[in-house]
């Protein structure tokens, strides 16, 4: 089974490819914080020596307001094989979810300390249709789950529950990643494979999760013989 | 004296091995304390009592830090997953890969060579 991690940061680069590997992942989403271009191809170089060990792609996460969420978003299309928009307000959840640029929307469900009252899970049956309409994938990680604890983590799990209903109900893309910021938050295949099928997915859609097909995808857009969908320079 | 219940009777089971990856050694009895506790945290008392939950000791291999957990067949990805939250045993950082589930502990054995 191909197994691709599509959400990992990292501090220590040898040490996440390590325990990559140890744990049969056949390739990573390394990602960083989007900054600015500087910082990005400082990051792409670190990366570049190691892509010779475990299949890498590099990519950035933004975390910003919803109007420059779509901005950032088209401006670095080209540069980077993945685009991941940390959401939790609803206003850029919706924003991700209307933009096909963005590849993964990251923490839909997360709340900040001020709308600690906030009850719903971050998405509705609208984003959820646009999401597959944009082939914007759903993230479900499992790092926020291990992180916290009793009434917190029953709250993140009921919205994670509640999204998972909403993506199998209008059959949305989704990905399940261990969302891991240290090489001990990686998770092997089996164990998020549990995860999904506790929230409620088919063995066969969680494998296709798996298997990195909006990578590829994007890798063939970067490559310079796409063209657009069906169309391609042989 | 040994109760044997009728074959049909008896509650299907599932062994899960694991291999406990970590920065240092583990003992057994760290590794017992997480696993209860995470189980416990995570599925609850009811559920814990009805997924029947066993950690082997005799087949805990200390030096290659791999153990088998037996449970009930009906809750076998529900204790996957509580072992994947454990991410600390004592002071150590500890990565739970569960390698292979079967119905018998040789299959466990046999099967993930």
């Amino acid at each position: 089974m191909q197994f691709y991690d599509l959400h990992v940061h990292t501090e220590n680069l040898e040490e996440t490819i390590k325990m990559a590997k140890l744990l049969g992942m056949t390739g990573i989403g390394l990602i960083t914080n989007w900054i600015d271009h500087e910082e990005l191809e400082g990051f792409k170089r670190q990366v570049e020596p190691f892509k010779k060990e475990i299949d890498i792609a590099v990519g950035v996460e933004i975390k910003d307001k919803a109007q420059n969420v779509v901005r950032i978003a088209k401006q670095i299309r080209k540069d980077v094989e993945l685009i991941l928009v940390h959401g939790g307000d609803l206003e850029v959840n919706r924003a991700a979810v209307e933009t096909a640029e963005v590849d993964v929307l990251v923490h839909p469900e997360a709340k900040d300390p001020s709308q600690e009252l906030r009850q719903d899970s971050g998405l509705d049956q609208v984003m959820v249709k646009l999401a597959k309409k944009n082939g914007v994938l759903i993230e479900f990680s499992l790092n926020d789950v291990i992180y916290s604890y009793k009434k917190t983590r029953s709250s993140i799990l009921k919205s994670l529950l509640q999204n998972a209903k909403l993506v199998k109900k209008y059959k949305a893309p989704f990905v399940i990643t261990s969302g891991s910021w240290s090489p001990w938050n990686m998770r092997a295949a089996s164990d998020l494979l549990s995860f999904g099928k506790y929230l409620g997915f088919q063995d066969p859609e969680i494998k296709k999760s798996f298997s990195g097909s909006k990578l590829f995808e994007n890798k063939k857009r970067l490559s310079g013989k796409w063209v657009m969908p069906g169309v391609e320079v042989v | 004296m040994k109760l044997r219940n009728m074959s049909s009777l008896r509650e299907k089971k599932r062994y899960i091995a694991f291999k406990l990856h970590s920065d240092s050694q583990v003992n057994y009895n760290d590794m017992r304390n997480a696993v209860w506790s995470s189980v416990l945290g995570f599925l609850g008392d009811d559920d814990t009592a009805r997924a029947n939950v066993q950690i082997i000791k005799n087949t805990w291999n200390q030096k290659q830090q791999t153990g088998l957990i037996k449970c009930s067949h009906l809750y076998v990805d529900k204790i996957k997953m509580s072992l994947a939250l454990i991410h600390q045993v004592g002071d150590s950082k500890v990565i739970f890969q569960t390698t292979r589930v079967s119905g018998t502990i040789k299959g466990t054995s046999t099967q993930s060579k």
